[in-house]
């Protein structure tokens, strides 16, 4: 036991501060790598993290939960409790292991720089746990889909997905990128600690172990709420790193990055959760919409912080706001329509109680979505299947890359004009689905003009042949990866 | 001939969709290309005729899609004319 | 303007023990500490919104099974974070009986603090 009281001796073992004697501030902290150096070195030792945790403490927390999580896993694991799930919360699983787990590990990327150069030696000790967890989060993500290789082999898609062209991989690949992998310790805290993990994951890590306990999938939710946990405490980074940019009169550059990556976090929600909670979760198990699961927890929550901070809305709120009845919907359709192209199965979720459903959380629904979903369950009933499929790309954002869907925009009265917005850099057209998009990229043109769109690679040849033949497998997608219709197109036929 | 990459969008359906086309095409059939990934998939079918709307002006059917004064990967907007 | 209700007996909270009751909208917090002193908090963590009355006490200490944050029940300060308090329900105690005072001004009674 120890004799002191952590608050006697926690500063001291912490604050590994000395001044440097043989190099210069900016070799030490080269700015691209640092992005600190708009606030001079002293104000940044007013950095401190509410939470504080010693590496005993750590190592001791950490052992427990894996221990836990390990032997639920075990338990479960001989059981035939994944067989009985819902087929659509097995997408979510599948879909989630896929888009997250390499991610998680590239965080630790992320962690590292600012556990390198974060500019306060509080900082740095907080990332250094927050890099470990985030190898942790990497591990256990790859492991826990390992072990279910025998019932659902795109198991190993948590592995594969990062490593292939699919049109998924390349949106969440640009995003987290932009957000950690290459990016500097300052706007890592603040996009990916401040905005997205306390903004957006925190959220939506305990409302998915809660739904995953609901649905009966005890190994998920087991492992959901222990990452949960790591990502609470690392999430804390960001504010006492905004907090410093604030106090030292640059409010203005962290309402820039919080903006930029406010709107890209949204993008990648309304595709991976909104499809999750108003799609795929059974109808018996859904708590709440996705648009209420927003509003309830991420817009209540940030403008709590904008306020506390002196920070203001991001300048698109009201689109971000008004996006909450259509986007997700609109990305759905084309999911489902493409679904061969995605390494889970996707639920179409429109049985006609699950329509009922939609209408009664988004008033206008049949009128803006249903009708393309009546032209889709004709074909399924009669038995023209070609038709459901997709013989094209869709055009894809040159910055989020996902679907450029202003038409459904259009359709929920939104938007007037169906047309891509357009920005020409360097002689080349590039094509955006919203506004937002359009600013994040001309901001910084050159950190995102070098990228190709997919349907940017099959107009300019890459590739081939350039049909869905040539599409699929340029994708990484052999033919018995290809994602079914999740229920076997039970819901066309009314049978849900 | 030379090959002719657009954006097009079937009014009421969800997305935009990215096709190659012709340049001596006519308005007509570059309506036609477009309206093969949309009607009848997510779109219902109609009777009605096909058109083809390019930077705000409704093409003649025969038109020439290449002697229009489009430029690749403009954006055109096809519908059921009723 | 408050009124008092009887909310538990000294049978339903032994000492060392938790409890959550539920008064109106407000969840509230019990705990016996060592010396038959009882106090009453929210019930919720000031952090994410879980439920106290699950957490570990260990003498005044009781820590949060959410993110294992630390209050020290005696006071209702935070020890770690130390920068963040609980609400605290003032508490009389008739022979056996609990009674615990909560405000009538229709507003919520408890802290939140992020990290």
């Amino acid at each position: 036991m120890p004799k002191l009281s952590r608050s006697d001796w926690y500063d001291l073992a912490r604050d590994m501060n000395w001044t440097f004697g043989y190099v210069n501030e900016a070799d030490v902290f080269p700015e691209e790598l640092s992005g600190t150096g708009r606030v001079p070195p002293e104000a940044w030792l007013a950095w401190d993290e509410p939470y504080k945790i010693s590496y005993r403490e750590y190592v001791h927390n950490q052992v427990t939960k894996d221990t836990t999580t390990y032997s639920l896993k075990n338990a479960v694991g001989r059981s035939k409790l994944f067989d009985q799930l819902d087929p659509g919360w097995k997408s979510v699983v599948v879909a989630h292991y896929g888009a997250i787990a390499m991610p998680e590990y590239l965080a630790s990327f992320g962690e590292a720089r600012m556990g390198r150069f974060g500019r306060a030696a509080a900082w740095r000790n907080t990332a250094t746990f927050g890099t470990l967890d985030e190898v942790r989060h990497g591990q256990i993500q790859t492991f826990f889909p390992y072990g279910l290789l025998g019932k659902e082999p795109r198991g190993d898609w948590a592995l594969k997905a990062f490593h292939t062209n699919n049109w998924i991989t390349l949106a969440v690949r640009h995003l987290f990128d932009d957000m950690f992998v290459a990016n500097d310790a300052l706007s890592v805290a603040i996009q990916l600690t401040f905005t997205l993990e306390t903004g957006f994951t925190n959220l939506q890590f305990l409302g998915m172990a809660a739904d995953a306990i609901d649905v009966g999938d005890l190994e998920f939710g087991s492992l959901i709420s222990s990452i949960q946990t790591d990502e609470a405490r690392h999430a804390q980074q960001g504010e006492p790193t905004i907090k410093v940019l604030i106090d030292n009169g640059h409010k203005e550059y962290g309402q820039f990055l919080v903006d930029h990556m406010f709107w890209r976090a949204w993008r990648a929600f309304a595709l991976l959760t909104g499809l999750s909670m108003d799609y795929y979760t059974p109808l018996d198990s859904r708590k709440m919409s996705f648009k209420e699961f927003i509003q309830d927890w991420v817009v209540k929550q940030f403008a709590d912080q904008f306020r506390d901070y002196g920070l203001d809305f991001p300048w698109y709120w009201d689109e971000f706001i008004n996006e909450l009845d259509w986007y997700h919907h609109a990305i759905h359709t084309v999911v489902w329509n493409y679904r061969p192209s995605v390494w889970w199965n996707s639920d179409a979720g429109v049985s006609p109680k699950e329509r009922q459903w939609l209408e009664e959380k988004y008033p206008g629904w049949n009128r803006a979505f249903g009708k393309h979903w009546d032209v889709l369950t004709e074909n399924v009933r009669t038995g023209n299947l070609a038709e459901t499929f997709p013989e094209t790309l869709p055009v894809a954002c040159n910055l989020c890359q996902l679907p450029i869907v202003r038409a459904a925009g259009v359709l929920a009265g939104a938007h007037t004009d169906p047309a891509p917005l357009r920005h020409v850099h360097n002689g080349r057209v590039y094509q955006f689905c919203s506004e937002p998009c359009r600013w994040i990229f001309t901001r910084r043109p050159e950190r995102f003009a070098g990228h190709k769109s997919i349907t940017d690679r099959l107009w300019t040849g890459d590739i081939n042949p350039p049909n869905i033949g040539g599409v699929l497998a340029y994708m990484g997608l052999s033919e018995a990866e290809h994602g079914v219709d999740a229920d076997n197109y039970a819901w066309a036929n009314g049978k849900h | 001939m030379a090959l002719l990459p657009l954006s097009g969008t079937f009014l009421g359906d969800v997305t935009t969709v990215g096709v190659v086309v012709d340049d001596e095409d006519t308005a007509e059939a570059v309506g036609q290309k477009i309206a093969h990934h949309a009607v009848g998939r997510r779109v219902a079918a109609r009777t009605a005729p096909i058109r083809v709307r390019l930077g705000g002006r409704v093409l003649d059917p025969d038109e020439i899609i290449g002697r229009t004064g489009v430029s690749p990967y403009d954006h055109v907007e096809v519908f059921f004319d009723e | 303007m408050s009124d008092w209700h009887d909310v538990a007996t000294l049978d339903d909270l032994w000492e060392g023990d938790v409890a959550e009751v539920a008064v109106g909208p407000d969840t509230i917090l019990l705990a016996h500490l060592p010396g038959r002193q009882v106090r009453a908090y929210q019930g919720i963590c000031p952090h994410s919104e879980y439920s106290l009355a699950g957490g570990d006490l260990d003498g005044d200490v009781l820590t949060c099974t959410g993110h294992l944050w630390e209050f020290d029940l005696r006071t209702g300060e935070g020890v770690n974070p130390s920068n963040c308090r609980l609400y605290e329900y003032p508490v009389r105690l008739s022979g056996e009986q609990i009674a615990v005072s909560v405000p009538t001004d229709g507003r919520p009674h408890y802290n939140r603090c992020r990290g």
